[in-house]
């Protein structure tokens, strides 16, 4: 079985894209412990069985919302097989700021790139093919509301599940001032067997210059905290 | 590292990335010809006008209340003279004196004055539904968002507040969306001054007695929303000033474009709003009719089976109150309303239809020929009903929202407070002003 | 391009500057409590008048230089237009019912037949050019 999980901005089409493809097999309930619901369903393609997720939607990956804890989360530690990245076509600048997010995360991504008929219609001219080039993952065009694409994704995500998907590791650099600053705290973070092997260390190094909390606490229990620590002073 | 990162290092990155996402669109995206003008452009243009936006926001709220206060005018007389029909047959037909007294004086008139204002409810949710299907409420927001960000307040919490226009219990739950604790704590605490949907038969009800013609009946009730709104900000400032310090998280806000909402949908959202109205009058206003209607009949004898109110418990009860309101002018079967109100504000409007013993729409007129209220001490009444503690389901959502004892009668407290305070100085400025 | 032919938009445009005129003199006359029968006082009605008076009148401008600017005030002020025509159409309505139910002494279709019903139906031709204009316009 492959599991699946959705995300993308509030008001992308995501629910649409989870309804065409879940159809009636859904399950509603709540994600434990908090008063977020959480929607569940399967799908089947061509014999593989599809679990799919969907995660809150949310603008980014931060610990300050718990919607997007819930979904960081999700991804960090429940490692789906893959995670489809729904975007506003008309909307590119915002809704790739949680693609890159992702990519930071080291998630296997695929872009579901919607609205493509009012990316049309609007005259945007986006060329595909460079921008899952220059992102390194695959993308497919869809249409939500009459369920264009929907047969192409299925089957791009069973492909991606097994690794047969062309990608490239794309490593966004933060100019060399940021880079050498990650690097030194990266470096001290590998150190760590532990966390290192559970999570990207590259992410973690960003997230302690964010100061992000809960990366932050988990620094706290790592025997290398003092010297992690010592690079952000 | 600081000298690199400065003092917020999450606003560096999410520069950076949006530096390298601009990079990236460049070479991958063109857009064939200019940035072509959608209608939602054209009508944001309008709708979001630095000048003109707040005017056209509250123009179309005041349509808001035009529409469902005299609209809805001649259903609720249809309605009012259909239980008045039923009372009297109940009365004329019903053998047992104790079983008529109850359908004709509970049911018909206590249960029955709240129906009757099943029409303005949902015409106001389904004004609402439109202008959240449209899209627009959105820009309402946005255009709040300008001013409350200079009083220090933080927009998001404009759109639950909205919420709290239909009721104001899943408007505190809709405080989760914002994510700073100390501004969702001022946005739970203040909504109870957002006017829901059961204080409008109180509005509607007091006002028609002390304005009777609709324009300005009509007015008086929204201008009950404005004076909610405007508290509701005062009161978000003082929190902001004193208990909850800091700066407002900045507002982001999606803007979806305007669509013509289909009716299809929008009758929808107004009966999933609307509902909620009649279960709450078929459970808890059913239950506490049948209580007031128990206690304004007994003892029996005295009351001659409920023809006189005065010997009853109830008047018992509020006469022994009386002195508290009597400063603002107003008689024991007010103080009985506002205390039967706290379980679920219709009541107010159920306890008037019962204690004066006449239908419902018809309490209007008696209210009028008995003089109750002036123009002065009827404002500042509804005024009263908007403020003080909101109804029992409401402070159970603050509890379960914000996992304490303290902040449900914390809220208790102040808005009691309030409520005194701003009906006495209706009143004390009403008299300086040469008002009765 | 929205941008239009400035020979249609000085039309439209004068059009607009003298609704948007007549608009706000009814506009003041209802917030000062009205003049007779005819046109009733109404704060807050009057103050809506004013507001759509506004609208009409800031796109003027551009509607003279055939700029899609002015074309923005136009729709939205033809909206407002609508949303209150239809309003005091449905209060006028509403208080026909009330005086057949036998509530209301007297139903006066003068009074109840506001300035801004008359105003709507004013706005209307308005409303044909701007469709005309924005054939092309997606939402």
């Amino acid at each position: 079985m492959i599991t699946v999980a959705l995300i993308g901005n509030p008001n992308v089409g995501k629910t649409e894209l989870f309804n065409r493809l879940t159809g009636l097999k859904q399950h509603v309930g709540n994600w434990p412990g908090v008063t977020v619901e959480k929607k569940t369903g399967k799908c089947t393609y061509k014999g593989e069985e599809l679990e799919i997720v969907d995660l809150p939607g949310t603008y980014s990956l931060t610990t300050h919302a718990i919607d997007e804890l819930i979904a960081r989360d999700y991804i960090v530690k429940e490692k789906p097989d893959v995670v489809v990245d729904i975007v506003d076509g008309t909307n590119l600048e915002r809704n790739l700021y949680l693609t890159l997010l992702l990519l930071e995360l080291e998630a296997n991504v695929l872009v579901a790139l919607n609205q493509w008929d009012m990316v049309k219609e609007r005259g945007i001219d986006i060329e595909v093919d460079k921008l899952s080039e220059f992102l390194g993952v695959p993308i497919v065009t869809t249409v939500a509301p009459t369920g264009d694409g929907i047969e192409k994704l299925k089957e791009v995500v069973v492909k991606a599940a097994k690794g047969k998907e062309k990608r490239r590791k794309v490593v966004l650099g933060y100019g060399d001032d940021i880079e050498a600053l990650i690097k030194k705290v990266e470096n001290e973070i590998s150190k760590d067997m532990n966390l290192s092997s559970t999570y990207p260390s590259r992410w973690l190094a960003i997230k302690v210059l964010e100061k992000d909390d809960e990366v932050l606490k988990m620094i706290e229990d790592s025997p290398y905290k003092n010297e992690i620590m010592e690079m952000v002073r | 590292m600081s000298a690199v990162l400065g003092e917020d290092p999450e606003v560096i990155l999410a520069e950076r990335r949006y530096g390298a996402i601009a990079k990236i669109l460049e070479t991958a995206v063109t857009k064939t010809d200019e940035k072509k003008w959608t209608f939602t452009d054209m009508l944001d243009h309008v709708f979001l006008h630095r000048a003109l936006g707040i005017p056209i926001f509250l123009a179309l709220l005041w349509a808001v209340f035009q529409f469902t206060f005299a609209f809805s005018e001649p259903f609720m007389v249809m309605i009012g003279i259909f239980f008045g029909w039923l009372g009297g047959l109940a009365e004329a037909g019903i053998a047992n004196p104790h079983l008529a007294s109850f359908v004709a004086g509970g049911l018909c008139d206590g249960l029955g004055s709240v129906l009757v204002f099943v029409p303005p409810i949902f015409m106001l949710f389904l004004a609402l539904a439109i202008l959240e299907d449209s899209g627009y409420l959105a820009r309402a927001a946005f255009v709040m968002d300008r001013i409350m960000y200079k009083l220090g307040l933080h927009g998001r919490s404009f759109i639950p507040m909205m919420c709290g226009f239909g009721c104001n219990i899943p408007a505190i739950m809709a405080t989760r969306s914002i994510e700073n604790e100390k501004d969702r704590m001022i946005t739970i605490l203040v909504n109870p001054l957002i006017s829901c949907g059961a204080r409008l038969p109180v509005y509607v009800l007091i006002s028609g007695v002390i304005f009777g013609s609709s324009y300005l009946a009509g007015t008086a009730v929204f201008s009950m929303y404005v004076l909610g709104i405007a508290l509701a900000i005062i009161m978000a400032l003082i929190f902001r000033r004193t208990l909850f310090r800091g700066k407002p998280a900045p507002f982001v806000l999606e803007l979806p474009r305007y669509q013509v909402p289909t009716v299809k949908s929008t009758l929808l959202h107004m009966w999933e709003r609307g509902k909620w109205f009649l279960i709450r009058a078929g459970t808890i206003i059913f239950a506490v009719v049948i209580v007031i209607w128990f206690l304004s009949v007994h003892p029996w004898a005295a009351t001659e089976g409920g023809e006189i109110i005065e010997a009853s418990y109830v008047a018992g009860l509020g006469h022994f109150i009386e002195p508290i309101f009597a400063p603002f002018g107003w008689d024991w079967i007010a103080g009985v309303a506002i205390i039967f109100g706290f379980l679920a504000k219709e009541v107010v409007v159920a306890t008037y239809g019962m204690l004066l013993g006449t239908g419902e729409e018809a309490v209007g007129d008696a209210l009028v020929s008995m003089g109750v209220f002036t123009p002065l001490t009827g404002f500042a009444f509804m005024a009263f009903v908007l403020i003080y503690i909101p109804c029992v389901a409401t402070i159970g959502a603050i509890w379960r929202e914000t996992n304490s004892v303290k902040w449900p009668l914390f809220t208790m407290a102040y808005l009691t407070a309030l409520a005194f305070i701003v009906s006495g100085l209706i009143i004390g400025i009403g008299h300086l002003l040469g008002f009765a | 391009m929205t941008d239009f032919d400035i020979g249609k938009g000085k039309m439209i445009g004068i059009y607009a500057l003298v609704l948007g005129i007549v608009y706000l003199a009814f506009g003041i006359i209802e917030v000062f409590g009205g003049a007779g029968d005819i046109i009733p006082g109404d704060l807050f009605g009057g103050f809506a008048l004013a507001v759509i008076a506004a609208t009409y009148l800031n796109g003027v401008n551009g509607l003279f230089n055939g700029k899609h600017q002015g074309l923005s005030f136009l729709i939205g002020g033809l909206f407002l237009s609508t949303v209150f025509g239809v309003l005091y159409l449905l209060l006028m309505g509403a208080d026909g019912l009330m005086y057949l139910l036998g509530e209301a002494e007297e139903f006066s279709v003068l009074a109840g037949f506001r300035p801004a019903i008359w105003l709507f139906f004013l706005s209307l031709p308005l409303a044909y050019q701007a469709r005309a204009l924005t054939r092309k316009v997606t939402w």
